[in-house]
């Protein structure tokens, strides 16, 4: 079932998660937001995958789901062969030990009452048999791997800065030695002169540990620095997907153009006012018709209007939209 | 004439440790039609900065120490509180980082812009009703007579933004500061923003102080920049010559470690990121000397001790620092 | 580290003192009163303060500030243990109907919600009556009186922390519910229940003076603030001391409780911890 370096880790086809709106009285018709709508994502042992998109794109939703912490409402999710989709209780538990999280959030994602080693153990207390001393020994040479030192281990969380409290976050995610880490926005909450050593560190345990990364970020030179493979998200479809060099150098979709115009490159030499697109992201409980993009698109026509369009291959990578050229 | 001329300015917070400098000696000046850049990271004292030049420290728990704020050929520091606020909305202004919560949300957008013409005494209504919907139009938002009744929750983010940009400019003031307009921000929405500030910069002639972390935004918005680090400015000069040659081991550092786009071709081995070790020095600790020396590769007995004065090194290119690499 | 901050605030000082010297009366009563509390003198009925009845006497000659001084012991008693027991049951309640939410939140909270329907006075009554005056039984309906009322902040305290990365990293480390609620939402709630405490502190002895002031509190002749009110109210311009003085030593409890609970709020709420350190 689980095969040795390029066999498939992770299979997500037709992934949906559809969130149900309170309505004010009965009498008014459901309504829903379709948060992950019709996603197929496939990773293999090793690999990198960056998934972007702005805010209420999805992406945080997709995470979830995939590492079920929530269930979905469609589609499978499938670990290492086994199907996890629906998986409950100790199943659900147990397959936790292959994919971890790191969230964005330094500051929230660390107990303030427990102390450092305790918490890059409880992965351990949980789902593994090693006995307590052991069990401590194994998250102290864990924090040292991060960077931290053993007489750190004892301390609290607000002793130490953000960039030393992601440490954390991520020695606790290799706790168990898990196959993927899903890493969410890892270093947009950090400062920039301390995200290098925080890339730098994920980029030499993943060669140290053979992990596979889903990376969420809306930063695109963080995920063309650290993924082989992107999938760009828009109102919880995947609207372009593929290798990062073959999407970034010459993308093919009107919204990763326009992502990729919209950045400030950091070389004043090249001063380029950044291309807007006009428009606000559209209200998720009542996405536009046909294709979802299409108000906001330069080269919308009528068909954009009435037709989703369908992901197909194109010089390389997979792309959904009518008018690629 | 420079439009806002900063001196050695000292900005202290009280804390159960005892005062400290949250903005040490910092000087800088903004000429109209030009966008300064203040970068820096958490505890740099960027944000500290705008809020002393406005006048916005909370006395309960800062104040101005020292130094002085020339604008229009007054010191703003030596101001009695009034004559402050008078000019507060009107000569000068601020745009904040989190546009939802510098919004009111009990009040209507029309009504906030309103209020900014009701503090400086201009009463009529009508009038009033007319120079918003003036406002808007000048910020591009889209149906600005529908956007006047809505209320904050009701309209996105980069709305609010242009909302908040469209109260800064009631008065058509001389100099604006933007704290950190777009980090709040999609970076489509980021652009459009941006765009509306450097527009309105070369219309209206203001001068702006830009505040960002974004190494990014600074390369393409600004025409000059100014580095902080730890309450210091550690290096300014036009934008192009400082991204070109940086002469500070700080702004070095910053530069090279921020990842960019670089289009590799496939296949293309990944280099390592430049690191800078070590964090961000708190308020709270005291350092005598350089504030960065700890974090750096070049530092010398004589950085620890003695804080090093800026100094031109080519013209309009000034950075304080003792390593001699650094001329 | 948290009892230096406590020593530093005034407010904290204050309703220690005023908490700790209750506490300490009531422990050395046997040996600070002056007077046993039931002996009576017929002779000095109804007397004013004086040399040799500090606060005066009751209608049957027994010393008010003995009676006072005995009187903190079941008041405090019942006190403490009441909002204790209430405390811990309605904790356990409202943590586990605040973090599963759904239908344990709905079969839990039924219950707690009639309970807190009834008036507090008809509830003791009704107990009272049922179970007969014992001090256990007064505990005991006291410390129901606050069971669901522990519940619903404790409900809303678990509510809030489970929205937490912290708790949901919990739960992607594969840990087992009950674990998650023992090891990161309960000790993280113990600030809020700590300062509820406090505060319920007051009120159970006011309810306890209330039933007592009733005649179904602490029955006489053992002395409790509540009954030594009950006695005294119809005399109180005649004999204005008898309800002077343990209405007095009622109300600064009542403060000191306060008092506490309001620092003990601002000391250690997580948010404000950034401006202490």
């Amino acid at each position: 079932m689980s095969g040795g370096k390029d066999s498939m880790l992770l299979e997500v086809d037709n992934l949906s998660m559809r969130f149900t709106l309170r309505r004010r009285s009965p009498f008014q018709p459901k309504r829903h937001v379709h948060a992950v709508n019709g996603i197929n994502i496939r990773l293999r042992q090793g690999e990198t995958l960056g998934i972007v998109g702005e805010s209420g794109c999805g992406k945080t939703t997709l995470a979830r789901c995939i590492l079920r912490l929530l269930e979905p409402t469609d589609g499978s999710i499938k670990l290492n062969g086994r199907d996890i989709t629906h998986a409950k209780g100790a199943t659900l538990r147990q397959a936790r030990r292959d994919m971890q999280f790191v969230f964005q959030d330094p500051y929230a994602s660390l107990d303030p009452r427990m102390r450092a080693y305790e918490l890059v153990r409880e992965p351990l207390d949980a789902l593994s048999d090693l006995p307590r001393a052991e069990a401590d020994e194994r998250a102290i040479a864990l924090l040292e791997k991060v960077g931290l030192t053993r007489a750190q281990a004892k301390q609290y969380p607000h002793q130490f800065s953000g960039g030393q409290r992601q440490r954390i976050g991520i020695a606790r995610a290799l706790a168990l030695n898990p196959k993927l880490v899903l890493a969410d926005e890892p270093v947009s909450a950090l400062d920039v002169s301390v995200r290098a050593q925080i890339l730098n560190l994920m980029a030499d345990l993943r060669a140290e540990f053979g992990l596979s990364y889903i990376v969420i970020s809306h930063d695109l030179a963080i995920i063309e620095h650290v993924c082989d493979r992107v999938a760009i998200i828009y109102l919880g479809r995947i609207v372009e997907q593929g290798e990062v060099e073959t999407i970034f150098n010459a993308p093919k979709h009107p919204y990763t153009q326009a992502l990729l115009a919209a950045i400030p490159d950091p070389d004043p030499t090249e001063r380029r006012r950044a291309a807007d697109i006009q428009g606000d992201l559209p209200n998720p409980s009542a996405p536009p018709p046909g294709c979802t993009f299409h108000p906001r698109c330069p080269k919308a026509t009528a068909l954009c209007r009435q037709q989703a369009p369908e992901p197909r291959q194109l010089d390389g990578r997979e792309v959904s939209c009518h008018h690629t050229d | 004439m420079a439009l806002l001329d900063v001196n050695n300015l000292v900005t202290e917070f009280t804390t159960p440790a005892g005062p400290r400098r949250a903005v040490n000696e910092v000087s800088f000046a903004v000429q109209r039609g030009e966008i300064l850049g203040l970068v820096g990271e958490s505890g740099s004292g960027k944000s500290v900065t705008a809020l002393s030049i406005m006048g916005l420290v909370d006395n309960q728990v800062g104040r101005i120490a020292g130094g002085s704020i020339g604008f229009g050929g007054m010191d703003l520091t030596k101001l009695p509180a009034a004559e402050l606020r008078a000019l507060r909305g009107k000569r000068l202004s601020m745009i904040f980082q989190e546009p939802l919560s510098a919004l009111n949300p009990c009040y209507t957008i029309g009504d906030q812009i309103a209020e900014a013409f009701l503090a400086h005494g201009d009463t009529d209504k009508r009038k009033n009703h007319q120079r918003v919907l003036d406002l808007l139009r000048l910020v591009h938002i889209p149906d600005p007579e529908g956007v006047l009744r809505r209320y904050p929750h009701e309209i996105s983010g980069g709305m609010r933004q242009r909302a908040m940009i469209a109260m800064a400019l009631a008065y058509t003031p001389e100099l604006l500061i933007a704290d950190e307009p777009t980090t709040a921000l999609d970076v489509t929405i980021q652009a459009q923003v941006l765009n509306l500030i450097d527009r309105l910069r070369r219309e209206l002639s203001l001068g702006v102080v830009l505040i960002t972390h974004d190494i990014g935004i600074v390369a393409q918005y600004t025409d000059r920049v100014a580095v902080m680090y730890g309450g210091r400015i550690v290096e300014t000069g036009p934008t192009a010559e400082v991204f070109a040659a940086p002469k500070h081991p700080y702004t070095i550092g910053l530069l090279a470690s921020v990842p960019r786009l670089r289009h590799r071709k496939p296949g293309e081995k990944r280099t390592r990121l430049q690191e800078i070790p070590g964090s961000v020095p708190s308020i709270a600790e005291i350092t005598q000397g350089c504030r960065f020396a700890n974090r750096c590769a070049h530092s010398m007995p004589q950085c620890a001790q003695q804080v090093p004065p800026m100094r031109e090194r080519t013209a309009g290119h000034a950075t304080a620092c003792h390593w001699e690499g650094a001329a | 580290m948290i009892f230096s901050r406590i020593l530093k605030s005034p407010k904290a000082l204050t309703g220690l003192i005023l908490v700790g010297g209750m506490v300490l009366l009531a422990l050395l009563a046997p040996w600070i009163a002056p007077y046993d509390p039931l002996a009576i003198d017929p002779v000095a009925s109804n007397q004013a303060p004086s040399a040799q009845y500090w606060l005066g006497t009751d209608f049957f000659g027994r010393d008010v500030l003995s009676r006072m001084i005995w009187g903190a012991r079941p008041s405090l008693l019942i006190g403490f243990a009441s909002v204790l027991i209430g405390c811990v049951i309605g904790s356990l309640i409202g943590v586990t109907a605040g973090y599963f939410r759904g239908w344990v939140d709905a079969v839990l909270m039924r219950p707690v919600d009639v309970l807190l329907s009834f008036p507090i006075v008809v509830l003791a009554l009704a107990m009272v009556a049922a179970l007969g005056p014992s001090l256990i039984n007064l505990i005991l309906t006291i410390s129901l009186l606050f069971v669901p009322r522990f519940a619903r902040v404790v409900r809303g305290e678990a509510m809030a922390l489970r929205e937490l990365d912290y708790v949901e990293a919990a739960r992607a480390c594969g840990q087992r519910p009950f674990a998650i609620i023992a090891r990161h939402v309960l000790p993280n709630a113990t600030a809020q229940i700590i300062v509820t405490c406090t505060v319920f502190m007051a009120n159970a002895i006011l309810v306890e003076a209330g039933l007592s002031f009733l005649g179904v509190g602490v029955t006489p002749p053992e002395p409790s603030w509540g009954n030594m009110l009950a006695e005294g109210r119809n005399n109180i311009l005649g004999a204005p001391w008898l309800t002077t003085f343990p209405g007095l030593m009622l109300t600064m409890t009542l403060v000191g409780f306060n008092l506490l609970g309001d620092a003990l709020r601002d000391i250690l709420d997580p948010r404000l911890r950034g401006l202490h350190n």
